[in-house]
């Protein structure tokens, strides 16, 4: 093919695709993709907000895994601290002088102290509600270990 | 040149310019911004995907998803490509991938095609041959023409596209130029394809 030949169809073809038709979209179209627009936009905030809420969650769980007390919860300090120790040692006395630690005995009284002390811990007790319990259960564990008779079961919190 | 470096022979509308304001103002998610880029643009998306896919209910899913995924991310665009570039990129690639995943469209007829179009010319008849000679073409066929001749896309560009190799995209080409009765040799030069 000749050079002007060439030139020819080259400009054919820059017509014959200039001659294609163009077309316009379904007027409606954009009302469609407004739509979808906002639903994705809203479905976007509520994943946010889902997530959002989640690591709140998570965040208030891992506080109160390495704060058990939790901050609204009064703190195991000063007097409660110290009658929760006293509690723990009274126990380790009166199991290393049970014959049989598995099978030892408590009284009624030690039972329903413990479930006291645990639905008090349970419902968020205030300070002075469980230093008094736990004061009651030292008293119990006190005169048990007082006492020269066989062990009784022990019921741990 | 075309607004993503390209030349040019036959405008598509994505090389119109998008007012930075305008782009501003649909970044901070204004809607009259976006209803604006839509219709600055949706002509020319729409063509892109009816000239390839041919069927415009197809076409209309392509402009669809295309605008839902660019106001979607318009917030983010750094604007590092002009804004038209950016479209036909996304329009097109949305465009190959439903061709891929259905071979074969079934065409509407172009008569029925012309009558939807706005304006009535005295240049119809000359636009129905050509529509009818493009819907002739196979859909890879379409393709490779339309993204070749009318969006500027070089034949490097169509093979990475297609995966196939550039002599591929060459000779589709060549044989879908011959059975529309058109030659093109001004494109080799123009846009520096091997």
């Amino acid at each position: 093919m000749s050079t002007s030949a060439e030139q020819h169809a080259a400009v054919s073809a820059q017509v014959f695709f200039a001659q294609l038709p163009e077309f316009e979209p379904d007027p409606t179209l954009w009302n469609r993709i407004e739509a979808l627009d906002r639903r994705h936009r809203r479905n976007r905030r509520q994943i946010r907000f889902s997530v959002l809420a989640g690591a709140s969650a998570a965040i208030l769980a891992m506080v109160a895994l390495v704060s058990p007390g939790g901050e609204w919860r009064s703190q195991d300090t000063g007097e409660l601290a110290t009658s929760q120790v006293t509690s723990q040692q009274f126990q380790d006395r009166l199991e290393s002088r049970s014959s049989s630690k598995g099978d030892v005995r408590v009284g009624s009284d030690m039972r329903v102290i413990d479930a006291e002390l645990q639905a008090a811990y349970d419902r968020n007790a205030t300070d002075e509600e469980l230093e008094a319990l736990w004061t009651l259960r030292n008293e119990v564990l006190r005169a048990l270990a007082a006492d020269a008779h066989p062990m009784q079961s022990l019921t741990r919190i | 040149m075309a607004a993503d470096g390209l030349v040019q022979r036959v405008s598509s509308g994505f090389g119109q310019p998008l007012d930075p304001l305008l782009l501003q103002r649909a970044r901070r998610l204004d809607p009259a911004a976006h209803e604006a880029i839509y219709r600055l643009y949706s002509k020319a998306c729409y063509n892109l995907a009816l000239r390839i896919l041919g069927n415009p209910a197809a076409a209309e899913d392509i402009v669809q998803d295309v605008f839902v995924r660019v106001l979607g991310t318009i917030s983010g665009f750094r604007g590092d490509a002009p804004f038209g570039a950016w479209l036909k990129r996304m329009t097109t690639n949305a465009t190959i991938d439903v061709a891929r995943r259905n071979r074969r469209f079934e065409a509407d007829s172009p008569e029925d095609l012309i009558e939807r179009t706005v304006a009535a010319d005295p240049g119809l008849d000359v636009a129905v041959d050509a529509w009818s000679l493009l819907m002739r073409l196979s859909l890879r066929e379409r393709a490779v023409v339309v993204l070749h001749e009318v969006e500027g896309y070089t034949h490097k560009e169509l093979a990475a596209l297609f995966g196939q190799s550039e002599s591929y995209s060459k000779s589709v080409l060549a044989r879908a130029l011959k059975r529309l009765g058109v030659v093109d040799v001004s494109a080799t030069t123009l846009r520096g394809d091997q």
